[in-house]
């Protein structure tokens, strides 16, 4: 999922990906598909927690892309 | 009775908050007659100037499950922290327009120490930790991303 100005870049707020086990083949996917995701800030959170390391994934998991929060 | 502090109590909401929404809010703790002190924090969309430009309005988008849930994890911790009567935290999502109430947060608790203590805390741990993003809609119709500096990842 993409969220704020990730969602603009990549066209839509949704994508589904397959044959992706972990966060760092994701990401491998995500740059070659929206190469302008290498240069912006955001946090990836794996069902709803957000992760710092890298990390495993497995089917049916929500992967979302977080920018910079904007609250208040 | 006092308020169950468990319950999961939804925080976003469509469009701005009104003022008529406050004064009922406030008028709902009359009852609530252990309570001595109260605050509130407004959050007001600012018309800031972009490249010469003004901001007209925001608009907000959130993940809002992972909001919620944030939003109930904040509730938590500050209950446990300070010895709060109840609380209650609304914010829109949806175009709030300048001047307009994006962000309500009202605190209550037996004596005042507490609450101006928690309100300021809540109010910081929204801006941190809330995924929450604001587009920033200039006068001319083109849009910026809002961006909350104290707060944004380095």
């Amino acid at each position: 999922m993409f969220f704020g100005e990730l969602a603009e870049i990549a066209g839509t707020s949704k994508i589904t990906v397959q044959h992706i086990t972990d966060t760092a083949s994701l990401y491998a996917y995500l740059f070659e598909q929206y190469p302008t995701l290498k240069n912006r800030t955001y946090r990836l959170a794996v069902n709803k927690n957000v992760i710092n390391e890298k990390q495993h994934l497995k089917n049916g998991d929500e992967v979302a892309l977080l920018p910079p929060y904007a609250g208040g | 009775m006092e308020e169950k502090k468990h319950k999961i109590h939804k925080v976003i909401q469509q469009g701005a908050i009104s003022g008529e929404f406050i004064a009922t809010s406030i008028n709902k703790h009359s009852s609530k007659t252990t309570i001595g002190a109260h605050t509130i924090f407004l959050g007001q969309v600012r018309s800031d100037k972009k490249d010469g430009k003004e901001v007209v309005a925001i608009e907000y988008s959130a993940y809002e499950e992972m909001a919620e849930k944030e939003f109930h994890i904040i509730r938590e911790e500050a209950f446990a922290k300070y010895n709060l009567t109840c609380m209650h935290i609304h914010h829109s999502i949806g175009l709030v327009k300048a001047g307009e109430i994006s962000l309500f947060v009202f605190v209550s608790a037996p004596h005042r120490d507490d609450v101006f203590t928690a309100c300021a805390d809540i109010v910081t741990q929204i801006k941190k930790r809330v995924p929450i993003w604001g587009k920033e809609i200039l006068e001319d119709g083109t849009h910026l991303w809002k961006i909350n500096n104290k707060y944004a990842d380095k």
